[in-house]
């Protein structure tokens, strides 16, 4: 049965509103990002960019060497806990979905509580090691707790998908004499990557986008990542730079976006999944 | 297929060598902070002057209850969280049916509420400063052309009074379509059979919604509301970009205070102690969504 083409229309006009809704903030910065500075702080303002200029992208990208610096330094340190992430939670994930052993379900449980928790009650602790390690203010700072607090949600997602490779494929190859690693690399593992793909992209972004451990435990600008150097670049100037500040929000966004945009089905599902495991 | 002790305990030496890394690391960086922080709320330690933290059994959690930023924080979270819980739920519900019902074009409408998930909360909080500074920023620009000169001047995030709705409506901004993907799966798995055979009962369309198909996405609703509590008690960084809490304490979280009371005056014990409340508070109120739930679907 088919709507009235009345109601079809009314649901498409608020579907529209809500979109334009949440697109107005995007738009607002890539608009702020192509007009002239004058034009940025002239009043009243302007909506529509009157003229259109790149200069503001010329300047992040070429002459702002803070924000190539964060921009960096959030790439090495995404890039490696996602690696770590990666390895042990497969492996993990693997001994989890498919073998059995004394305490796995109070293991199970322990990573379901730690999902609940917000992450300030660890961060105290974890200051204080970092700072007797004297290890704050460098890229295993914030390496080494990411790994942690991303491991349950990789976890999860790689038991999940483990547990539901057929048990006949696992019996064939120790027929025909895999070892337990040969079994876990050649024919787990591949049959495992929609499940590293899901866990891969959901820690990347929050990686990229954590904020309160990158604002703790680096404390000098030189370390800082993305979403805490552009709060710093803006606290520095202490003015309204917000031309110069959209092009940084835009070119840190753009690999979330691309991402995302890409790979949207695998964030979806395991978002979904590793909520109804929860 | 393998029975006995001795393949049990080989399968058992197996999985504990595969699952080693990702112990070693939740025990260094998640167990034991856990345990560490624990005690740290029975004790008072100045990070600076203290060479270690000094037993004080429960004085933390007695005395906490008369310092008056801990008692406005308290209240702002608590304030924050029943506002922002009943909306996100709301919107995000109604948001998805809507969605739902979309046939062209339905990704497009998809990716603009899904978007604002990219948005790292601190670059969220920059942006809505541009957006409502109250000279240059359009959504005052756009309140004046409207007509609505007094509202127009306002400075939303310095106002006594607006500071923590217009927070509420950042986070609320990105984190709607985090709820609308875990509704519009729930929705979309309900068996069409029995959408189509509420239709031909003649069911109207708000009656095929909440009577039809939110009774089949029980699931879905613990686990947006599981998310929702966890995100509505947990701010910390757009007051942080946006008000550092202010004006006054308008603003200040439970969150943001404990960091504050940790890492600028260097009170671990007492940060831990507000740290641990603030865990408390979303692990009961969880406890009490699930349980709601439960009942509701028996």
């Amino acid at each position: 049965m088919i709507r009235k083409k009345s109601t079809l229309l009314i649901l498409y006009l608020i579907a529209t509103l809500v979109a334009l809704i949440f697109l107005a903030p995007f738009v607002w910065i890539i608009f702020t990002s192509l007009k002239p500075s004058k034009e940025v702080f002239s009043y009243p303002i302007t909506l529509f960019p009157r003229s259109i200029t790149l200069e503001h992208y010329e300047y992040v990208i070429f002459k702002m060497s803070d924000f190539r610096r964060y921009f960096w330094n959030s790439t090495i340190i995404t890039g490696v806990s996602l690696a770590i992430i990666a390895i042990s939670s497969s492996l993990g994930g693997y001994a989890l979905g498919r073998k059995n052993f004394w305490g796995k379900n109070w293991f199970i449980a322990f990573i379901l509580l730690v999902l609940a928790i917000p992450y300030s009650v660890y961060l105290i602790p974890i200051f204080i090691m970092e700072t007797r390690l004297g290890i704050k203010n460098s890229y295993l700072a914030l390496i080494l707790p990411y790994v942690a607090l991303n491991l349950p949600w990789g976890l999860f997602i790689m038991m999940g998908t483990f547990r539901g490779v057929p048990s006949e494929i696992e019996d064939a190859a120790r027929i025909d004499g895999c070892s337990e690693y040969q079994l876990w690399s050649k024919i787990m593992l591949p049959l495992a990557k929609p499940g590293l793909a899901t866990t891969i992209i959901i820690t990347f972004i929050f990686i990229w986008q954590e904020f309160i451990y990158a604002v703790t435990l680096q404390t000098d600008a030189r370390w800082k990542t993305l979403p805490v150097g552009i709060v710093h670049i803006r606290d520095e100037l202490q003015s309204l730079a917000y031309d110069n500040l959209s092009v940084a929000i835009i070119l840190s966004l753009l690999p979330l976006f691309i991402v995302f945009v890409a790979l949207k089905d695998f964030f979806i599902k395991g978002i979904v999944e590793g909520g109804l495991k929860g | 297929m393998i029975s006995g002790r001795t393949s049990n305990l080989r399968e058992s030496g197996v999985a504990y060598l595969f699952l080693a890394p990702a112990f070693l690391f939740i025990v260094v960086f998640i167990a034991y902070p856990l345990v560490y922080s624990f005690y740290l709320t029975f004790t008072e330690y100045d990070f600076v002057y203290d060479s270690a933290p000094k037993w004080v059994g429960i004085k933390q959690y007695v005395s906490i209850w008369r310092d008056k930023n801990f008692i406005s924080s308290l209240k702002n979270t608590l304030v924050f969280a029943v506002f922002y819980y009943a909306i996100v739920m709301f919107f995000s519900l109604i948001i998805a049916f809507i969605i739902d019902e979309l046939g062209k074009g339905q990704t497009f409408y998809q990716l603009a509420v899904y978007l604002p998930i990219i948005v790292p909360l601190s670059l969220a909080g920059v942006m809505f400063v541009w957006i409502l500074d109250p000279t240059f920023g359009v959504f005052n620009h756009i309140l004046r052309s409207l007509g609505f000169e007094a509202l127009g001047n306002k400075n939303w995030l310095a106002d006594y009074s607006t500071a923590l709705p217009a927070i509420v409506v950042i986070t609320l901004w990105k984190y709607i379509g985090f709820n609308v993907i875990i509704f519009l799966a729930g929705i979309q798995s309900v068996g069409r059979s029995v959408i189509e055979a509420a239709r031909v009962d003649g069911v109207s369309f708000f009656q095929e919604k909440f009577l039809v198909i939110l009774p089949n996405i029980k699931i879905h609703l613990s686990m947006a509301s599981l998310y929702s509590i966890v995100q509505a008690i947990k701010v910390f960084e757009v007051p942080y970009v946006t008000t550092r809490g202010g004006p006054g304490t308008a603003t200040l979280t439970l969150y943001l205070y404990s960091w504050r009371t940790a890492f600028g005056y260097f009170k671990m014990g007492k940060a831990a102690t507000i740290a641990y409340i603030t865990a408390a508070l979303i692990i009961f109120f969880s406890f009490l969504s699930n349980k709601f739930l439960e009942e509701k679907g028996e």
